[in-house]
């Protein structure tokens, strides 16, 4: 399965199939199929969502496509494994670089969840660790890592809410020590703590009377 | 052999039902006359013989002759009959249905206050300020909410938490909408309204203040989401272009 048609099958149906051929070659529709998941990725945020970066898209999709093989390949020599998943992002962080590595990157999640289950111990699962950590607004959900940073999307709004909404949605207590996202979540729940009273009760939101 | 006789008009044959359930009676046609005929006698069975109407009873002699309890003198004698017992001939039905009434006088439905607090379940609100809500709402405040969108470009949005929006907060009871603070008079059972409205299982109407109602069937429901809101706000700007 290529790169395009992974990316297709992730955002469609969350199945997916990877080749076992390491090659680094990148089939030309995965810019155009990453556009796509862009614009109806872009429907669904609150507000304007920054701008699209496809260096950075492309990166991700090709991280977690590369993440994948090396869960279902588990024979894979340690150092090939350390040296693929520790490439860097082409660009520096910036709402809009955030923005475009999570349109592949928002499933990393599920994948440390996986490979979780296979071994815990795993380097697969502590390079998907180091990953998480350096993209929070995509780990939200992944249990084990410490204090994340959130400086770099936090000041944009449509991306603030997407955080917020997936803090809400996995019940991730542990991102509510910035105070700005703890604020940002009380917002959202405004006099209604019973949507999800795991964060309510750690926030201490006031039940209505 | 039988002892007594009785006879009776065709017209007035079902006149002997009282008699159904008595054990040997027997009866047949002649001579535009049903005659009736038993062999067993009894307090009640005289009894009810004597509460039928139109029956003329007779004592039957040895001889064959009929002789009317009125007379000395024995008459005419029993006509040939093809006797059948009395229940075969009468057979028991189901009683017709009466017919429904006619209604001279309609109760108007109107809404009136109400004293009684229940909590809203759904906004009546314009398109602008729902799509300006919801296209920057949290997920969680969209998850539990539904809305559908008139020409008027008024937006109906059912759910809980109501949206913190300008507009008429209303009440659901059963798919019966209603402005907080009224209630329907006559205070008849929801269901009742389903009925008089049609309404499907996810339908609902909205009673308003003057006196009007909307029905809104469930397919003209969408699920609330950013998208959804985004895609009603275009549909309208393209419509209105």
């Amino acid at each position: 399965m290529s790169l395009s048609h992974f990316l297709v099958a992730l955002a469609e149906t969350g199945q997916v199939a990877v080749s076992p051929e390491f090659v680094e070659d990148e089939d030309g529709d995965v810019g155009a199929v990453l556009l796509e998941m862009d614009r109806v990725t872009r429907l669904n945020l609150a507000g304007s969502a920054p701008e699209f970066v496809p260096d950075a898209a492309s990166w991700s999709a090709r991280l977690l496509y590369r993440g994948c093989q090396f869960l279902v390949c588990r024979d894979v020599d340690g150092g090939i494994l350390t040296t693929a998943l520790q490439e860097p992002c082409p660009t520096a962080h910036s709402p809009g670089t955030d923005y475009s590595a999570d349109l592949a990157l928002q499933y990393l999640p599920d994948l440390i969840h996986m490979a979780r289950q296979v071994a815990s111990g795993d380097p697969l699962v502590q390079q998907l660790l180091i990953i998480a950590r350096e993209w929070p607004l995509s780990s939200v959900g992944v249990r084990g890592l410490e204090a994340v940073s959130v400086e770099s999307f936090i000041s944009d709004a449509a991306l603030r809410q997407l955080y917020v909404d997936r803090v809400l949605a996995r019940e991730d207590v542990s991102r509510l020590g910035d105070s700005r996202v703890a604020q940002a979540v009380r917002e959202a729940l405004g006099a209604f703590p019973e949507l999800c009273h795991t964060v309510a009760e750690q926030l201490e939101v006031p039940t209505a009377p | 052999m039988s002892n007594w006789a009785a006879c009776i008009t065709v017209a007035d044959f079902a006149e002997l039902a009282a008699l159904r359930l008595f054990p040997g009676l027997e009866c047949g046609e002649a001579n535009g006359m049903i005659w009736l005929r038993g062999n067993a006698s009894g307090e009640e069975l005289d009894r009810t013989l004597a509460k039928v109407p139109g029956l003329e009873r007779f004592e039957v002699l040895e001889s064959g002759r009929l002789k009317s309890p009125h007379s000395r003198i024995p008459g005419e004698t029993l006509p040939p009959v093809a006797w059948r017992p009395l229940k075969e001939l009468l057979l028991p039905a189901l009683p017709t249905a009466a017919m429904a009434g006619e209604t001279r006088q309609k109760l108007a439905l109107t809404l009136v206050r109400s004293g009684v607090e229940q909590p809203p379940a759904a906004l009546l609100t314009t398109l602008s300020a729902w799509t300006g809500f919801a296209e920057r709402a949290p997920v969680i405040r969209l998850d539990g909410l539904a809305f559908a969108v008139s020409d008027d470009q008024q937006a109906l949005v059912l759910g809980k938490p109501v949206p913190p929006l300008p507009g008429i907060r209303m009440v659901n009871q059963s798919g019966i909408l209603t402005p907080c603070g009224f209630a329907w008079s006559p205070p008849v059972e929801p269901v009742a309204l389903k009925d008089l409205f049609a309404l499907g299982p996810n339908d609902v109407v909205v009673l308003a203040e003057e006196g009007t109602h909307q029905v809104i069937r469930s397919e003209q429901f969408v699920r609330a989401s950013r998208s959804a809101a985004r895609a009603t706000r275009e549909e309208f700007n393209a419509h209105d272009r």
